[in-house]
C-alpha cells in the first residue's frame, strides 16, 4: 500500500515538474507579449510585465494587415484538410493492414520509399503551380499534404492490433468491407485517429511555407504566413535608412512574441476539449451487429 | 440501415476517387510536355511590335513589401492611369520581404512566365539573375520606349547593370552612394565635449570610448552587431573595395589602378583592425557577447549605445549646413536619444551601390515592348509614381502642400518605399522628412547631387561570376561564419588565431578564389578599355 | 462466389487464365479502392516530383529545362566532401541522432506508461496535453527562450549563479555545454509528441492482460515491461525505422534546432553544426539548386540504405513489425 502511495506521489510531483518545465516557456512568452516595449530594453525578461501594454497585439490587428481573413483562411484549411487527411489516409492504412490483401508489402514499400527521396523545391513547385495550377487557391494549401507515409504506418499498425475475430464476425454477418471499416474499425481506433488528426491540424494550422510560394493574392494569406510577414516586415523597416524612422513607434520583441502566442493560442486552447477523443475505444466494447 | 450506409459510404469513396482522378487526369496530361515553355516566348521577342494598334496586355509586376490590405483600390487607380497611356493593365503582385528572395527563385527555376520584377544585389540577386539568363538585354528597349528615363538616371548608375556588355536592368536613382563614420550621442559629446568633428579614423575613437567607459557604466561605449561589422559594411574604411560580396576573399586597394585582387583578410589593414579591436574588447568598450550578436537593435531603442559605426550618406554638418534640422540616426531607433552623425570616409560609388534597387523585364516575359512603357511612366510619370507609392490621394493621404503629404494612419495602404519602384525624385514628400524639406526640394537635392557626383570605383560594373569556383566559395563561405566573428569582435587573441584563420582560408581554398577572381577582373578590363 | 463473378464478367469466353494480378484486385476490390485515393494522391505528389532528383547531377538551368541542362556528373556532390568539415558535420549529425532516437523514444514511453497509471482523469489529461506544448512552438521562439536563459548578462541562469557567488558562464561560447542542450531541447520539444502516440498505443491494449497478470501476484513495474512494452514493441520498431531512414538529416529533419539556438555562433560550431546546417550556410548566398539536390540526395541514398537492411533484419525476427 505504501509503495503504491509514495509511486503515485513520485510519478505526480514528476510530471508537475515536467508541466511546469513545459508552460513556463509559454508563460513567459505571454508576458513579454503583454509588456510595454520599452520596459523590455531597459530591464530584460520578466515573469510578470513590469509595465503592461497591448500595444503589440493592436499593432498586429490594426489597419494595414488582413489579419481577419487570414485567421478565417486557416480555420478552414485546418479543418478540411485534416478530415480529408484522415479519410484518404486511414483507408490506405486499413488496406495495408488486412493480412489478406497480398500486395500490401508492395504498396508499402511504395509509402516508405518516398519518405527517402524526394525531387526537391522546384519540381514540387513545378508540380503544383504549372502542371496542376493550383497557384492561388485555397485547395493548394491543402492538398499537397493530404497523405503523409508516416502517419499511414502509424495507422496501419494501430489497425493490425484489432483482433481479427472481430473483423471475422463482421464478415461472416454479412457486412461489406468498407461498412466494417466505417461502422467498426473507426469507432474503435477513436484514440489513433484523435491523435494523427491533432498533429495534421497542427500541422495545417502552423504551415506558412506553402503560402509563402505559391499564394500571391493577399485575400488568401493564412494566418502564420502574415504573422512571419510582418515580423519580417519590422526588421526590414528597422534595417533600411530611409524608413528606420517609422520603425522606432513599432514594437518588435513583444510582437514577435505576440506573434507566437496568437499562433499557438488556439491550438493550445481547443487541444484540452477534444481529450474525451484519446479515450480507449475498446472499452466500448460493443461489436456492433 | 446496411443499405443507407452503403450509398452513402459509396458516395464518400467515389468522392475521394473523383477528386483524386481530377488530379490524376491534370498531372497526366501534363507529364507527356515536360519542357517547360520559354523556348516558345524568344521567338516572340524578336517579332516588331505594331506601332499602330497596341491590343490590351496584362503585365505581371513582382516587388517584395509588406502586405496590404487594400492594394486592390491602388491597383485600380494605378490602371486608370496607366491603360489610356499604354493600354495595358497592371498586376501588381505584392510578396512580403521574407519570401521574396526564395519565391522569385523559384519563379525563374520554374521558368514561369512574368514580366516585371525588382531585383538588386540583396533580394532575388540581379548579377545571379543574369547569369541564369532569367532577365531580357534591354538596350534596344531604353532607346525605342524609355530615353527619358536613360537620360534622368546618371551614367555611373547605367554601369552597375551591364553586364558582358548589354543592359539587363532598369536602375532605380535613390539615394544609394553612402560614406562611412561613426555615430555617437549628442548628450554624451557635449557632456565630454569631444571634439567629435576631428575623427579621420577609428582609432580616434579611442581616447572617447575610454572616457565613456569610466564615466557611463550604464552605457555601451561602441555598439557591434554581426550585421554591422565594420569591416563588412565600410570597406572603403580600411582602404579596400570589396569585389561583389565583402565575405568572400578577393577585394582590391582603393586606388589600385593596377587592379590586383587580395585577400582583405591577409591585408595588414585587417590585422591592425583586429588588434585594435581586441584592445577595445579587452578593456570593455564592446560587449561581451559580441561575436553572437545577429543586430543590437534592443541595445539600440533602449538607448544604451555610446557610438557606433555609420552608413552615412548626408551627415549632421551637411544638414547644418543647407539650413535643416539635425537630429541624427539614432533618433531612428529611439525618437530621444539624438546624435552626431559624422562622415570621414567620402562616398564611393560601388557596384553593389549602383545595383541596390533595379527593375528588370523577365525573359520569359510575353510583353517585353510594353513591359518597358511602364517602366518609362515609373520613371517619368510623376503622378503614377507616386500613386504606387503612396496610394490614393485622400484614402491613404491628404496633400499640405504642392509636393508634400501626410500620410492617413490605419488606411489599408502604407508601404513607404519610394526607391524601389522608379526615380525617387519625384517623391512626394512625407511626415517623415524633415521640416522644411519640401522647399525648393531641398531634401531630394542634396541626395541627387551626392549621387551625380560620386566618385565612382574603378570596378564599378565588374561582376565576379563564381560558378567556376562554387565548391571553394560554399567551403571558404563557411570557415568564415565560423571564425570570422570571433577575431573581428577582438574576443579572441589575434596573435594565435589570425594566423590560424587564414590557415583554414586556404585549406578551404581561398587562393583558388582571388586568382579567379584576378582573371575575371583583367577579362573584364580588358574588354572595357 | 467468386467463381460467378469472374464467370459472369467473361460470358463468352472460356477457361482463360486469369493472371492472379486481376484475382487478387477482385477478390478484395473494395479494400484496394479504398486505397487507391491514397496511392494515387502518394504517385501524383510525392513520385512525380522525384524525377527532379536527376538535377543533382546537373548544372541546372531553368531556362534549359531539366532535359536541356548540362550533365556534371558527381560534380555538384564536391563541395562537401572536399570541405575540411566534413567529418565533423556528419559525426555531430550521427550522433545526436542516435541519442536523439534512444532518449527521445525512451522516455516518451516511460511517460506514457506513467500517464496510463495515473487514475486521476484531469491530471492525465492536464499532463498530456501541457507534454505536447512545446511540440506546438517553433525553434525560432526556442531561440529567445533560450536566450533569456543563457543571455550573459541579463540570462536568468547567469543572473542566479551570481546570486549565489559563481562566475557566470559564457553560454554561447563554450561548445562543451551544448553537447547537452541539444538533447535537452530536443527532449523537450518532442517527447510529447511520441508519449502521446505511445498513450494511445496503450489504450489500444487489452485490459485482460492486465488483470491476469494482477491475478498472478506481478507488480506495477513488471506488467509494465513484461506486458505494456512488448504490446508497444511494434509501433516503436515502426518509429525507430523511420527516424533510421532520417538518420542523416540532423535532428531528423528538424535541424531547425541546430541552426536556432546557438544563434548562428561560430565558436560553438564544432558542437552544433550538423550537415544540413553546413549546406545551409555554404549554399545561402548561391541559390544553387544542383548542389542543395545533391546534398539531399546523398543523404537519402545513406538513410535509404539504413532502412533496407535494418528493415530486412527486423523481418527476421517478426515480420509484421517490418515497415515492408
Amino acid at each position: 500500500m505504501n509503495q503504491g502511495n509514495i509511486s503515485r506521489a513520485v510519478i505526480h510531483t514528476g510530471f508537475l515538474v515536467y508541466s511546469i518545465l513545459c508552460l513556463l516557456p509559454l508563460f513567459v512568452v505571454l508576458t513579454i507579449s503583454l509588456s510595454d516595449e520599452q520596459s523590455i530594453f531597459q530591464s530584460g525578461y520578466h515573469l510578470i510585465p513590469e509595465k503592461f501594454s497591448l500595444d503589440a497585439y493592436a499593432f498586429i490587428f490594426s489597419g494595414n494587415s488582413p489579419i481577419i481573413q487570414a485567421y478565417g483562411v486557416t480555420i478552414i484549411v485546418t479543418l478540411l484538410g485534416t478530415l480529408l487527411h484522415l479519410v484518404i489516409s486511414s483507408m490506405l492504412a486499413y488496406g495495408l493492414s488486412r493480412n489478406e490483401v497480398k500486395y500490401k508489402n508492395i504498396i508499402s514499400f511504395i509509402v516508405v520509399f518516398c519518405l527517402l527521396f524526394n525531387g526537391g523545391l522546384v519540381p514540387w513547385y513545378m508540380l503544383f503551380s504549372k502542371y496542376l495550377h493550383l497557384k492561388d487557391t485555397l485547395l493548394v494549401l491543402i492538398v499537397p499534404y493530404l497523405v503523409s507515409s508516416v502517419n499511414v504506418l502509424i495507422m496501419r499498425n494501430f489497425f493490425r492490433t484489432i483482433p481479427d475475430s472481430i473483423v471475422e464476425s463482421a464478415r461472416i454477418d454479412g457486412s461489406g468491407e468498407f461498412n466494417t471499416f466505417l461502422r467498426l474499425v473507426v469507432p474503435l481506433s477513436t484514440p489513433v485517429l484523435a491523435t494523427i488528426g491533432l498533429f495534421v491540424a497542427v500541422f495545417y494550422w502552423n504551415d506558412w511555407f506553402t503560402a509563402s510560394l505559391l499564394i500571391e493574392d493577399g485575400k488568401l494569406y493564412p494566418l502564420q504566413f502574415l504573422l512571419q510577414s510582418i515580423m519580417n516586415n519590422i526588421a526590414y523597416l528597422q534595417a533600411n535608412a530611409l524608413t528606420q524612422k517609422l520603425a522606432t513607434s513599432l514594437p518588435d520583441e513583444t510582437a514577435r512574441m505576440a506573434t507566437c502566442v496568437l499562433a499557438v493560442a488556439p491550438i493550445a486552447l481547443t487541444y484540452p476539449f477534444l481529450q474525451k477523443y484519446f479515450v480507449k475505444g475498446l472499452t466500448l466494447g460493443a461489436v456492433k451487429a | 440501415m446496411v443499405n443507407k450506409t452503403k450509398t452513402w459510404a459509396s458516395k464518400l469513396v467515389l468522392l475521394c476517387f473523383a477528386f483524386t482522378i481530377v488530379l490524376a487526369g491534370c498531372g497526366k496530361d501534363a507529364t507527356t510536355t515536360p519542357e517547360p515553355t520559354p523556348t516558345k516566348n524568344e521567338d516572340k521577342t524578336t517579332d516588331q511590335p505594331k506601332e499602330s494598334a497596341l491590343t490590351p496586355v496584362e503585365l505581371t509586376y513582382y516587388f517584395p513589401n509588406t502586405p496590404q490590405k487594400d492594394l486592390q483600390s491602388v491597383e485600380d487607380e494605378l490602371n486608370k492611369l496607366v491603360q489610356p497611356k499604354i493600354n495595358a493593365t497592371i498586376k501588381l503582385k505584392l510578396i512580403d520581404w521574407g519570401s521574396y528572395d526564395e519565391k522569385m527563385n523559384v519563379i525563374i527555376s520554374s521558368g514561369e512566365p512574368y514580366d516585371i520584377a525588382f531585383t538588386s544585389t540583396w533580394t532575388n540577386n540581379f548579377y545571379q539573375g543574369v547569369a541564369k539568363g532569367a532577365f531580357a538585354p534591354l538596350d534596344e528597349l531604353i532607346e525605342k520606349y524609355a530615353s527619358d528615363t536613360k537620360s534622368s538616371v546618371p551614367e555611373t548608375f547605367w554601369k552597375g547593370v551591364k553586364v558582358k556588355g548589354a543592359t539587363y536592368g532598369v536602375p532605380n536613382f535613390q539615394q544609394s552612394t553612402a560614406g562611412y563614420g561613426y555615430l555617437i550621442q549628442k548628450s554624451i559629446a557635449d557632456k565630454y565635449k569631444f571634439d567629435w568633428k576631428s575623427v579621420t579614423k577609428l582609432s580616434d575613437l579611442t581616447p572617447m570610448l575610454e572616457t565613456i567607459k569610466k564615466g557611463e557604466p550604464t552605457l555601451i561605449p561602441w555598439g557591434y552587431s554581426k550585421a554591422s561589422d565594420p569591416f563588412l559594411i565600410a570597406t572603403p574604411m580600411f582602404n579596400l573595395e570589396a569585389l561583389g560580396d565583402s565575405k568572400t576573399p578577393g577585394s582590391i586597394y582603393l586606388n589600385d589602378t593596377d587592379m590586383k585582387v587580395v585577400n582583405q583578410y591577409e591585408t595588414p589593414e585587417f590585422k591592425e583592425y583586429v588588434t585594435m579591436m581586441r584592445d577595445w574588447y579587452m578593456k570593455g568598450y564592446v560587449r561581451k557577447e559580441a561575436p553572437t550578436l545577429k543586430d543590437n537593435q534592443a541595445d539600440l531603442k533602449a538607448g544604451k549605445v555610446a557610438a557606433q559605426i555609420g552608413q552615412i550618406d548626408i551627415d549632421t554638418t551637411a544638414f547644418e549646413q543647407s539650413g535643416m534640422s539635425a537630429p541624427g540616426r539614432f533618433t531612428n531607433y529611439n525618437k530621444d536619444v539624438q546624435s552626431y552623425d559624422h562622415m570621414f570616409i567620402k562616398p564611393l560609388l560601388t557596384t553593389d551601390k549602383a545595383a541596390a534597387s533595379i527593375t528588370a523585364i523577365s525573359a520569359s516575359s510575353p510583353n517585353k515592348e510594353r513591359a518597358m512603357m511602364f517602366i518609362n511612366l515609373l520613371n517619368t510619370d510623376k503622378q503614377i509614381y507616386n500613386l504606387i507609392n503612396w496610394g490614393v490621394e485622400g484614402k491613404h493621404y491628404k496633400k499640405v502642400a504642392d509636393n508634400r503629404i501626410e500620410t492617413i494612419a490605419d488606411s489599408g495602404f502604407k508601404i513607404s518605399s519610394p526607391w524601389e519602384f522608379g526615380n525617387m525624385s519625384q517623391t512626394y514628400y512625407t511626415e517623415a522628412d524633415a521640416q522644411g524639406a519640401e522647399v525648393d526640394d531641398k531634401g531630394n537635392k542634396l541626395w541627387i547631387d551626392l549621387n551625380k557626383n560620386a566618385a565612382a570605383s574603378n570596378a564599378l560594373g565588374f561582376v565576379f561570376d563564381f560558378t567556376p569556383v562554387k565548391s571553394e566559395k560554399a567551403n571558404v563561405d563557411a570557415a568564415i561564419d565560423e571564425l570570422y566573428y570571433a577575431i573581428a569582435t577582438g574576443s579572441i587573441d589575434p596573435e594565435k588565431n589570425l594566423p590560424m584563420f587564414l590557415n583554414r582560408l586556404k585549406d578551404a581554398g581561398a587562393d583558388k578564389i582571388i586568382a579567379e577572381k584576378q582573371k575575371q577582373l583583367d577579362e573584364w578590363r580588358a574588354a572595357n578599355k | 462466389m467468386q467463381d460467378l463473378i469472374l464467370q459472369s464478367k467473361h460470358k463468352t469466353k472460356k477457361k482463360i487464365r486469369i493472371p492472379p494480378f486481376i484475382k487478387e484486385l477482385v477478390k478484395n476490390k473494395t479494400i484496394y479502392l479504398m486505397m487507391l485515393p491514397g496511392l494515387l494522391f502518394i504517385l501524383i505528389v510525392y513520385y512525380l516530383p522525384m524525377i527532379g532528383v536527376v538535377i543533382a547531377f546537373q548544372e541546372f538551368n531553368p531556362f534549359k529545362g531539366i532535359w536541356g541542362s548540362k550533365w556534371v556528373g558527381f560534380s555538384n556532390f564536391e563541395f562537401l566532401f572536399r570541405s575540411d568539415a566534413v567529418w565533423q558535420i556528419t559525426l555531430n549529425t550521427i550522433v545526436y541522432n542516435v541519442i536523439f532516437m534512444i532518449t527521445g523514444l525512451g522516455l516518451a514511453m516511460a511517460m506514457a506508461i506513467m500517464i496510463n497509471e495515473i487514475s486521476n482523469r484531469f491530471f492525465a489529461g492536464l499532463y498530456k496535453s501541457v507534454m505536447l506544448l512545446p511540440y506546438l512552438l517553433s525553434w525560432v521562439v526556442a531561440e529567445y527562450l533560450l536566450y533569456s536563459f543563457l543571455s550573459i548578462d541579463k540570462g536568468i541562469i547567469n543572473q542566479l549563479l551570481q546570486a549565489f557567488g559563481v562566475e557566470p558562464v559564457q553560454w554561447y561560447s563554450e561548445p562543451f555545454y551544448w553537447r547537452f542542450i541539444m538533447p535537452a531541447a530536443y527532449i523537450w520539444k518532442n517527447v510529447g509528441y511520441y508519449a502521446v502516440i505511445f498513450a494511445a498505443g496503450i489504450t489500444s491494449i487489452s485490459p485482460e492482460y492486465y488483470e491476469a497478470a494482477k491475478m498472478d501476484g506481478a507488480s506495477k513495474l513488471q506488467q509494465a515491461l513484461k506486458i505494456t512494452v512488448p504490446m508497444l514493441m511494434p509501433i516503436t520498431i515502426t518509429l525507430v525505422l523511420l527516424q533510421a531512414g532520417k538518420i542523416f538529416y540532423a535532428a531528423f529533419g528538424d535541424w531547425g534546432m541546430f541552426y536556432n539556438l546557438p544563434r548562428e555562433s561560430g565558436v560553438l560550431f564544432s558542437a552544433t553544426n550538423v550537415i544540413d546546417t553546413y549546406v545551409f550556410r555554404a549554399l545561402k548566398q548561391m541559390n544553387d539548386f544542383g548542389m542543395s539536390s545533391a546534398i539531399g540526395l546523398y543523404q537519402s541514398v545513406v538513410g535509404f540504405i539504413l532502412v533496407l537492411v535494418s528493415n530486412w533484419l527486423i523481418r527476421k525476427y517478426d515480420r509484421d513489425s517490418a515497415l515492408f
